[in-house]
């Protein structure tokens, strides 16, 4: 008996101790305990004496493995093998690793007989960058406004796209072209992206380079289809659980239709009225197809998140946002909804809205809500609204965190002050650092100087002409005393260290801010000193140049291009380091978490109570301008030559939005605030389908009163 | 200053599963184990010089580790030889390998059918097991497991009543070391890895056993060497060692889970800090020592990497 059993329901227990050799398709809406049920199989599995090392767990996104990895390593659970916990991309990119010696000379490879380079999305942008970049000189995609980066990776995104949904991705502006219905100029844009997506595709080929679409292809195309990796596979893996399978992709599902008959069991988990990672190429419709080839299914209906005035509210809301002919006739429970709004003429302006959200979420903590249990939630989360509400929150004593740190790698105060230095240890680049950003640079670095005092010595010790940094003690006395022999003595130390290191051929770049880190600021008297945030920083830079390096660097030298150049111009350019990084494994104890609505969902735990910002915004359901993709034509359900009209546009908008409201009610135990503003973050007046559609749900019951 | 770790109570993070190398952190520097596991503190300081060195030894170390796991997938000893072609070291690494008595001409799942020995064998190269010890976890990840079956004739049978195993079923730990230097065998005995890896698969190997847990004189421990294939480390397991390893494991834990908020001692032995990229915080120096002199061989530790792959970037608009 699973050691839970106490808190399951008859149900749940059925599926979890179904016999060792059973296929099951499970699915029900959020919070009915599916997943529960998924951890608590694995464990049965382990407890019958299944070894751990024969069950493989698939998730679309490894933060849906959360339960998983908390019951797995629990000191609870069976000792023996570990399971493995992988996403399609894992899988795909494992394998390839593992098989590269066997890939056949049909995949394409000019050298197959060296290492195969694995691509991040960063070192993959900044490929698409070096090849489109001249194109761009050349006039392409010349009739559209776009920032370049958006560029690159929507062309990156196209290729995926093809990958995830099984199609080649010579089709790619075939299909988008037949699916246009505007002005016929777009052709040209949809031609441009696909050379691109081919110029990319043969540069890979070329260079043994495999960025995420081509690792996809090279599995399912030659690796899977060889014996001896199917064999592997089939041999490792006698056990499958799979769960959130409704935001996996179509190729996820090719792959489990060839392997669910060779496997001894297998629990698909499918989320109901779901699928938000559509625009990753999620498509529910495809996998929920698996249904049929499991021998049992089952389907949980009682809910364990969403009190019954919550899930009265959603069932109205939603009732709301089908159209007029798929409205049930079925009365809704008339109780009242746990459902608050800020008063409109109070919240009239945005900020407005903010200080009422901060005061109910004081006025819950007051009353004793965790601040754990509870969420903020909006369409987008600019940086800015980030700002506001941890500060306001941050007055009151109320933790709060949010679900990306607030500035990006390159704009962190650490990676500044180290680029600058790097700069400034290798002239040979070129790049000469302005006073500006050098007296930033000696903030971050020496402790306890400050800007009057940088600006000063860096009047005094830096040529900007040369870039170069004379000594502390050929300044005048006087005005050493003024900086202090203290600082002096700093800059110094780190004066004499850079003037050592020019002296001496260069070091790799993440080697040298390797080296300035642990030798100079970090040292006692040094602004990273004991900085734990500067450290970690540090280190994610570090990571991320020596994955541009081993991406990159062999390219680089054949061009005779200093690497350190052009990573720093990347940076400039906003190609690399541009990410936000943070580790998926950490989270606060205890605190208010701030999160766009689908970054919250993809987390799938409930909360006691939520926020819902600026509910009249059409970020809500609107998609993101992408004038080089688009997530429903580039799907495998899209008939090829069928427009994509207006109107598919209003019913996709209002299909995610009901699947979004939905998702977020059933993950809400107590009760939902809603915050309105007339005018919203940017200053427009909003009224978007979500606060029509509240206001039609609460109307409708009002009547029914 | 963010510190947004779960803690459970007694400090380490949530979910923390003890391996070979943070025990073995715990007892050449409580402080460095703080810092690396409870704090999980980054602090990318120079291990050791030259920085380009010490990269390509970890880096052939870790490219050696995945042949070697190629090759006992059932990939052709040739093929993957041809990857590393140009690479002096890693070709002779290989070649030390597949030429080598103990295990290169064995193939995936092979059933020898010679009858004088007799055998049949199944290698688990990379194999993860995890147990608890008391309330705590701990794993290990073996770079090759090899079953061995000897079939006794059942004659033999008949005049041995003393065999406990009749099936005979061995189980042979490989653990890759591609170190320039040999360490001496005391200084080996003492690892923790030397511990932990026997003492594990008898714990939580009774699934490879059909069922039965694996006794420990059935149990061998191989440091296999690279640079010197006819060298060998071998350790056989007993149950008086499993004995002391299981008192001496329960010890260390609890004396961890003891550990209080505070700065935990720093290193008695300060050339440990010459190796130890903390050494800027806990001002123990400023350069890193030399590879040369290094100790042992470091491994990538499984999870540490900060890895942000297409699977995780729901937050990046195109
Ligand atoms: S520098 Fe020395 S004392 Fe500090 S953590 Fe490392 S080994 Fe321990």
């Amino acid at each position: 008996m699973p050691p839970n059993s106490i808190h399951l329901t008859p149900e749940q227990l059925a599926i979890i101790e179904s016999p060792l050799d059973a296929k099951i398709f499970l699915e029900g809406h959020a919070g009915t305990g599916k997943t529960t049920v998924g951890v608590e199989r694995v464990l049965y599995l382990l407890e019958s004496g299944i070894p751990g090392n024969e069950i493989l767990l698939l998730v679309p996104q490894r933060t849906l493995a959360t339960p998983y990895y908390e019951a797995l390593r629990s000191p609870s659970t069976t000792a023996g093998g570990a399971v493995t916990v992988l996403t399609i991309g894992g899988l795909a990119k494992r394998m390839v690793e593992l098989f590269w010696p066997l890939i056949p000379t049909e995949a394409g490879f000019a050298n197959p007989d060296r290492p195969p380079t694995f691509l991040t999305l960063e070192t993959a942008q900044y490929y698409m960058a070096h090849l489109v970049r001249p194109l761009l000189d050349q006039g392409y995609f010349e009739s559209i406004t776009i920032e370049r980066n958006r560029l690159y990776s929507q062309i990156i995104d196209n290729l995926n796209k093809a990958a995830v949904v099984g199609f080649p991705h010579t089709e790619i502006s075939q299909r988008l072209k037949s699916a246009w219905a505007g002005d016929p100029g777009q052709a040209h844009v949809y031609e441009d992206a696909q050379h691109c997506a081919h110029l990319f595709r043969d540069f890979c080929l070329e260079h043994n380079l495999l960025d995420f679409s081509l690792q996809l292809e090279v599995f399912f195309n030659h690796i899977w289809p060889a014996p001896i990796c199917h064999e592997y596979l089939q041999e490792s893996y006698r056990h499958l659980i799979v769960d959130n399978l409704e935001e996996d992709v179509p190729v996820t599902f090719d792959l489990l239709r060839e392997c669910l008959p060779e496997l001894e069991s297998g629990l698909l988990i499918f989320d109901l009225e779901a699928g938000y990672r559509r625009f990753m190429g999620a498509d529910p419709q495809t996998t929920y197809n698996l249904k049929n080839r499991c021998g049992q299914q089952a389907t949980l209906f009682e809910s364990f998140s969403a009190s019954g005035e919550v899930q009265n509210f959603g069932y109205a809301i939603a009732q709301a946002l089908l159209p007029e002919e798929e409205r049930s006739s079925e009365d809704i429970n008339n109780s009242s909804f746990p459902i608050h709004h800020s008063p409109l003429d109070s919240t009239r302006y945005y900020p407005q809205m903010l200080d009422w959200i901060v005061e109910q979420i004081a006025l819950l903590v007051e009353d004793g809500v965790p601040p754990g249990e509870i969420v903020v939630l909006s369409s987008y989360l600019s940086d800015a609204l980030r700002f506001s509400l941890t500060e306001r929150l941050e007055e009151l004593k109320i933790p709060a965190y949010s679900h990306r740190p607030s500035r990006s790698l390159r704009e962190e105060p650490a990676t500044q002050a180290l680029l600058t230095l790097a700069a400034l240890a290798h002239p040979q680049w070129g790049l000469i650092p302005s006073k500006f950003d050098l007296a930033y640079a000696f903030i971050q670095s020496i402790a306890d100087l400050d800007l009057v005092r940088a600006q000063l010595l860096t009047d005094i010790v830096y040529q900007e002409r040369s870039g170069s940094l004379s000594p502390f003690d050929q300044i005048k006395p006087e005005t050493q005393e003024r900086i202090t022999f203290k600082l002096g003595g700093r800059y110094e130390a780190m004066h004499a260290w850079l003037e050592a290191y020019t002296q001496a051929p260069p070091d790799q770049l993440d080697h040298f801010f390797s080296r300035i880190f642990g030798e100079v600021l970090s040292q006692p008297g040094f602004g990273f000193h004991a900085d734990y945030d500067a450290g970690e920083v540090t280190a994610n830079l570090i990571e991320s140049v020596r994955k541009f390096r081993w991406a990159v660097g062999d390219s680089l030298d054949a061009e005779s291009i200093p690497l350190g150049q052009e990573y720093l111009r990347m940076v400039d350019d906003g190609v690399i380091a541009a990410q936000y990084i943070f580790s998926w494994q950490t989270q606060p104890e205890d605190a208010v978490f701030l999160a766009p609505a689908y970054t919250f969902l993809m987390r799938n735990r409930p909360v006691e109570y939520q926020f819902w910002l600026d509910i009249g915004s059409r970020g809500w359901y609107e998609r993101i301008r992408q004038p080089l993709t688009h997530p429903y034509v580039l799907s495998r359900r899209w008939d090829l030559n069928r427009p994509w009209t207006d109107s598919d546009e209003y019913d996709a908008s209002r299909d995610s939005l009901y699947r979004l409201v939905l998702g977020l009610i059933r993950r809400c135990r107590s009760g939902i605030y809603l915050g309105l503003s007339e005018l919203g973050e940017q200053g427009y007046e909003h009224k978007g389908l979500l606060i029509r559609a509240i206001d039609r749900a609460l109307r409708s019951v009002n009547s029914e009163q | 200053m963010r510190d947004n770790l779960q803690h459970s109570t007694f400090n380490l993070p949530t979910g923390f599963v003890f391996s070979q190398s943070s025990l073995q952190d715990y007892v050449d520097c409580q402080r460095r184990f703080q810092l690396r596991y409870i704090q999980q503190r980054a602090w990318p300081a120079i291990e050791a010089e030259p920085a380009m060195d010490t990269e390509l030894y970890m880096q052939r170390g870790s490219q050696f580790h995945h042949m070697a796991h190629q090759y006992w997938l059932g990939i052709p000893a040739e093929k993957i030889a041809r990857q590393v072609e140009g690479d002096e070291v890693l070709s002779r690494w290989w070649q030390n390998f597949v030429g080598s008595k103990d295990f290169g001409s064995l193939v995936k799942h092979s059933d020898d059918s010679d009858e004088e020995n007799s055998r049949s064998l199944k290698p688990l190269p990379e194999i993860s097991l995890s147990a608890p010890i008391g309330d705590l976890r701990i794993m290990a990840k073996y770079d090759l497991l090899i079953l061995q079956t000897l079939r006794v004739s059942e004659e033999d049978l008949a005049h041995d009543d003393t065999s406990e195993n009749p099936k005979g079923l061995n189980a042979t730990i490989y653990d890759w070391k591609t170190s320039r230097k040999q360490p001496n065998r005391e200084w080996l005995i003492h690892r923790l890895q030397t511990r932990v890896y026997p003492y594990l698969l008898a714990q939580a190997g009774a699934q490879l056993n059909g069922g039965e847990p694996f006794k420990p004189e059935q149990i061998e421990m191989i440091y296999w060497y690279t640079d010197f294939p006819d060298q060998p480390a071998r350790f056989p397991y007993s149950q008086q060692q499993f004995d002391e390893d299981e008192a001496y494991l329960t010890g260390l834990l609890a004396e961890i889970k003891s550990m209080g908020e505070e700065d935990a001692p720093l290193a008695e032995d300060e050339r440990r800090c010459r190796f130890c990229v903390y050494r800027s915080l806990c001002n123990r120096g400023v350069e890193a020592g030399p590879l040369e002199e290094a100790e042992g061989d470091w491994e990538v530790e499984e999870g540490f990497e900060l890895e942000l792959d297409f699977d995780d970037i729901a937050e990046i608009e195109y």
